[in-house]
């Protein structure tokens, strides 16, 4: 893979935009009704966070929606479009693996930056699926948190917010790295509101750990 | 089965009798594009020599990156198709791709499943692997992706292991398995190395970037394949976009029409066109309107030595 070095960024946005906004039109028609439950567990991840209760519940959800966009976006769709989608694919399960971790033996709430983190869960969840259709993305294409990787992404750098101890740092590079290719490729797709997801996590992480490291993490 | 390697005469017979039945119905559709010359059209689209060969090649090819890798959405596929279509109608011929261009082989085949066979299609695509012992699998690949029996051209892709991909070519090419080799880069990477390959090696085409912003092939590349008779692709005529998009505001010179200029998808294409020593240029479309611009820059004359110059200081005031 070493001549992969001799590429720009440029020459690994393999797709148009077109091409790009109706998978996720054709990935949504495909799985629906599916966007129901999706929402309806990560309405449930803010109900319990918000409660400070079930950190089992909400890892497992996590990781199931890593596990659906590894298997249902990243495996069946994106890598028709790039051959990177199976690595894409197989670093999801990854991170679905060491989320599933966080559900076996559950870390306590962080008890200052579990707001930020909230918070931004609550944006991945929310908001940014309206950036898309907002900026002219058809409603068709709305990327949603548990079946779309920028909202999961986004809202896994929440859930390292979220919790204590020094296993969170541990679902930060698979997420953040996402994040980065997401960011690169909207920027390459000259669609700019496609990097503010990645800019508002990135925001949020930078902003939020401090304020954590301020107090000690409580127990659960 | 592969098909035995056809005689420069039986190409030509074929290309011939495939450019009778696909222009007689595409004259309309190109005199509608250049207007300022209308008369030039029934010339048919204008074709050069590949020097190793003799047979003709329509100066204006088509690339696929970005624009033909659509996966498997039927929607984008069949708005391709439209563009192939047109592609052939108009008088082009060279189809150029890459296995790295993803799914961009496969909407190719879908298409050309559907036109029907050999509608005046030369093929030409690229290995692209780090491993030279993979190279003859990744070919094998491609041919089904196309659905195509042989490839009329294989090029090694940016360089990527070059030597043990030019000799499983040039083993190809001597059992008939293959048109012509060749080699490719572009944005301008890794020219020294290009130029030595292509100064040591028998190659039938080179690959690389050439428009009216980047012209660095004129030092060297450009003379080199003249030099040598090797025909010579044009990759990146707009830049990638940025190019035409960035003129698309401005009116195109008043004396664009003496060189039968219509647009400035012509104005661009017809300055590499007037480089003597570029065969073929393929640029990228994913619409049909944009592709019968392209078309037209195989119509009508090109510019000269001084025109070339007026183009580029135009270009520079903009």
């Amino acid at each position: 893979m070493q001549h992969l070095f001799s590429y720009s960024l440029s020459d690994f946005l393999l797709f148009s935009p077109e091409t790009y906004f109706r998978l996720f039109e054709r990935y949504n028609e495909a799985l629906w009704p599916l966007q129901i439950l999706s929402l309806a567990l990560a309405l449930l991840v803010l109900w319990l966070g918000a409660r400070q209760q079930g950190l089992r519940i909400i890892a497992l959800i996590f990781a199931l929606a890593w596990i659906v966009v590894g298997w249902a976006f990243f495996w069946e769709r994106y890598q028709t479009i790039n051959w990177a989608g199976s690595y894409f694919a197989f670093v999801a399960l990854i991170q679905a693996v060491l989320l599933l971790d966080f559900a076996r033996r559950p870390p306590g709430f962080s008890r200052r930056a579990h707001r930020s983190g909230l918070l931004l869960i609550a944006f991945a969840v929310i908001l940014q699926p309206l950036i898309g259709p907002l900026s002219g993305k058809a409603w068709l294409g709305i990327e949603l948190f548990g079946m779309a990787p920028d909202p999961t992404a986004v809202a896994t750098v929440g859930f390292s917010l979220l919790v204590s101890g020094l296993r969170r740092w541990l679902v930060l590079p698979i997420a953040v790295t996402w994040c980065a290719i997401t960011a690169a490729t909207a920027f390459e797709m000259a669609w700019p509101a496609g990097m503010i997801g990645p800019a508002v996590a990135m925001a949020v992480l930078l902003l939020g750990y401090p304020l954590q490291a301020r107090r000690p993490a409580s127990s659960t | 089965m592969l098909k035995p390697i056809m005689s420069g005469d039986d190409r030509d017979k074929r290309y011939n009798r495939q450019r009778r039945a696909f222009l007689s119905g595409a004259l309309a559709s190109l005199a509608g594009v250049t207007l300022a010359r209308p008369m030039q059209a029934a010339e048919g689209p204008r074709t050069r020599a590949i020097p190793s060969s003799g047979q003709p090649l329509p100066v204006v090819g088509m690339g696929t990156w970005i624009t033909f890798n659509v996966g498997d959405d039927p929607v984008l596929r069949d708005r391709r198709l439209d563009v192939l279509r047109a592609f052939f109608e108009l008088g082009g011929g060279l189809v150029d791709s890459s296995p790295m261009y993803a799914s961009a082989q496969s909407v190719l085949g879908y298409c050309l499943d559907r036109l029907g066979p050999e509608p005046g299609l030369f093929s030409a695509t690229k290995v692209w692997t780090s491993s030279g012992s993979s190279g003859p699998e990744q070919i094998a690949q491609s041919l089904s992706e196309w659905g195509l029996p042989r490839f009329d051209l294989l090029q090694v892709h940016n360089l990527v292991a070059w030597e043990p991909h030019l000799e499983t070519l040039a083993a190809m090419k001597a059992a008939g398995d293959l048109g012509y080799l060749g080699i490719t880069t572009s944005h301008g990477r890794r020219h020294g190395e290009f130029e030595a390959i292509m100064e040591r090696y028998p190659l039938d085409f080179v690959q690389f970037t050439y428009n009216m912003v980047d012209r660095e092939a004129e030092q060297r590349l450009l003379p080199l394949a003249r030099e040598r008779g090797i025909a010579v692709i044009i990759n990146r005529p707009y830049r990638g976009g940025r190019l035409i998009d960035g003129v698309a505001e401005h009116p195109l010179p008043p004396w664009a029409g003496e060189i039968n200029c219509a647009n400035w998808a012509q104005f661009l294409l017809k300055f590499i066109l007037s480089e003597p020593a570029v065969t073929c240029v393929i640029p990228a479309t994913s619409k049909v309107e944009h592709m019968q611009e392209n078309m037209g820059a195989a119509l009508g004359r090109l510019p000269d030595a001084t025109e070339r110059a007026a183009m580029l200081r135009y270009l520079e005031e903009l």
